[in-house]
């Protein structure tokens, strides 16, 4: 600390015309870029916000025009937006809670080295070779539909479930704490259960809730699984729906006003696109220390 | 506390004893291992036994992938036999060059620009704001540009009136900078996290150091800051030219139109438009297959040429 404050001072006094120069073109700059990456979602609040005769006119900038909620009351009506809510949030709660054990059942024993867990290299051989190569589309996709996962809410939970990714980056942080502990546990009589359940998982919160993080943001905004595997758009999550918005506007098989009109106007369909991302805002506090957390630990070499 | 020491400490001094122990118990660990293993098995081995399917004849839904008759190389050949395929293998190239080198100096630039920031409140807000596109899907990001580059658009009505004719979702080449740039917007804030993790593990007497010898800001960047974070550049670096046939599926997807078709349609679009929405199953394996070798080659040098140029380990 010490140390910081004095290069602070040495830096002040040391500070040349041109540094100053410097100084303000990049807070400027800086604020300018922070600025393209938050303004555009605070437009699409705007004009989620404003009367349709005013969005629809592009007459909307930062700040409401026109205050009402009409446009959140219409797609509150929407009984197919109850429905991809409804998926989106089970696929979240379900697949975050399997996700989260399935991981810690893989990562715990891959943590243990080669003398007390022989089969670790082969194992680690099979993990690792996933990150490298898979099926492809067609023949996941046969498969889907053979274990008739197709076309339910299963297929996001169960086949991602492993996540090579998150269970690396758990036992990395597995193999930093200290050995002492896990070892007199044993030697008081727990075995691997007990030592997993009482000594490794309590002393890991912080891994667990990044992972619990990367999962719940991962599967809010997947989307792509939703639009491969369902028939209908009865088991759509609430991203695939936005999906499907977005591709009667761009695809151009009708004029942008026709569409338009079909969604309901901008007021509308902004109201949609930011209930979308209301939950990763509303959690973005956590996400941002613990997302940081989990790039830290990934760099963590074992 | 005592009592768990002098156990521990006469249980290390007899390892016969620890050794037997560990073999009693050390079933648990692949019992433990059964329902990941098993998932993984399931989900990534069965799909990639069935990349037979790029090697039948003709793919029967009857017969399975396994009972339809081999038929060798035939859907490779057929492959060439696309009439755009170079054309969709440049695209896909060309995107995903401009991604690598585009999105690799900015985030380090802005990292040294964020490093010059000493209010602290400053630091956290600009560092606070520019994560916040990485977390936000492609979905919406793509609703998000429509609502603003659309013909429509909430900037192409006032830039049409100053002059400024964007066409982005119709001009080919605008599309592709719009993907490029678009990219670049929601990566390079979370992007900058490693470097500004690097930043401070730098030993802050080699700034004071540098000053006492006459260096100003700038040569300090230069002669310290730049040495200091050089093995993570590089490293990252490295590791991104694993990308250059990752010209981003799901962006792509979210975005294009028939009309950008020509200039956007990469290898990852045909592989999912011929597979699941043309019924042509052969055919989308063997493509995928194709660039899946490619890249998985690609990706295993790469991390190859990390680990023995630096002291990068991934597992």
């Amino acid at each position: 600390m010490a140390a910081t404050s004095k290069k602070s001072t040495l830096a002040k006094r040391r500070e040349s015309a041109a540094y100053k120069v410097f100084k303000y073109f990049n807070y400027l700059f800086l604020w300018l870029v922070a600025a393209c990456c938050v303004l555009p979602m605070v437009h699409i609040l705007a004009l989620s916000l404003s009367q349709r005769t005013f969005s629809d006119a592009g007459l909307v900038g930062l700040w409401p025009k026109g205050f009402t909620f009409a446009a959140y009351e219409y797609v509150f009506q929407n009984q197919m937006f109850f429905i991809t809510v409804k998926n989106s949030v089970l696929r979240v709660l379900g697949g975050v809670t399997l996700t989260v054990f399935v991981n810690i059942l893989l990562a715990f024993p891959m943590s243990k080295d080669k003398k007390e867990f022989k089969g670790r290299p082969f194992f680690l051989a099979v993990i690792v070779f996933t990150m490298f190569f898979s099926g492809g589309m067609v023949p996941t996709f046969l498969l889907m539909k053979q274990l008739k996962l197709y076309d339910t809410l299963w297929v996001y939970i169960i086949p991602g479930a492993v996540n090579t990714y998150y269970a690396l980056l758990m036992m990395n942080f597995f193999r930093q704490l200290p050995r002492e502990i896990e070892e007199a546990a044993k030697v008081d009589g727990c075995d691997y259960f007990g030592v997993l359940l009482r000594i490794v998982l309590p002393l890991s919160t912080p891994v667990l809730a990044t992972i619990v993080l990367y999962a719940f943001v991962g599967h809010w905004n997947s989307w792509f699984d939703g639009k491969l595997y369902s028939a209908t758009s009865m088991n759509y999550p609430l991203q695939t729906m936005l999906y499907d918005m977005l591709q009667t506007l761009v695809s151009g098989s009708m004029s942008q006003a026709e569409a338009l009109e079909k969604l309901g106007g901008t007021s509308v369909s902004s109201a949609q696109i930011f209930i979308t991302m209301l939950p990763i805002m509303a959690a973005y506090p956590f996400l941002q220390k613990y997302f940081v957390n989990g790039i830290v630990l990934g760099s963590v070499k074992g | 506390m005592e009592n768990l020491r002098v156990k521990a400490e006469t249980a290390a001094a007899s390892p016969r004893k620890k050794k037997r122990y560990f073999r009693t118990s050390e079933w648990q660990l692949y019992v433990m291992m059964i329902l990941p293993i098993g998932l993984i098995i399931l989900f990534c081995y069965v799909p990639m036994a069935g990349i037979r399917l790029a090697f039948v004849e003709n793919y029967y839904v009857r017969l399975g992938i396994w009972g339809s008759p081999w038929g060798g190389l035939k859907w490779f050949r057929e492959m060439f036999l696309i009439p755009d395929i170079w054309n969709i293998m440049g695209n896909t190239l060309l995107i995903a060059s401009l991604k690598v080198f585009i999105g690799f100096p900015i985030p380090i630039i802005i990292s040294l620009m964020l490093n010059e920031v000493h209010s602290k409140w400053q630091k956290r807000s600009i560092q606070t704001m520019i994560y916040l596109p990485y977390f936000l899907s492609w979905v919406v990001l793509g609703n998000i540009i429509f609502q603003l580059f659309g013909s429509q658009g909430s900037l192409t009505v006032p830039l049409r009136q100053i002059g400024i004719d964007l066409n982005i979702f119709t001009d080919g080449g605008q599309f592709v900078t719009m993907i490029v740039a678009s990219d670049l917007w929601k990566g390079f804030g979370f992007s900058t996290v490693v470097y500004l993790a690097s930043l401070t593990g730098i030993d802050k007497g080699l700034y004071e150091a540098a000053e006492i010898d006459g260096a100003g800001r700038f040569k300090q960047t230069v002669h310290v800051t730049l040495p200091g974070i050089m093995p993570i550049v590089m490293l990252v670096g490295i590791l991104n030219l694993g990308n250059v046939l990752n010209a981003g599926f799901e962006q792509i997807l979210v975005l294009y139109n028939p009309l950008v078709y020509d200039r956007a349609e990469i290898i990852d679009t045909i592989v999912y438009k011929m597979g699941i929405l043309q019924n042509q199953e052969e055919l989308s394996t063997a493509i995928g297959l194709f660039k899946g070798v490619i890249s998985a080659i690609l990706i295993v040098t790469v991390n190859v040429v990390c680990t023995k140029v630096t002291d990068y380990r991934v597992f």
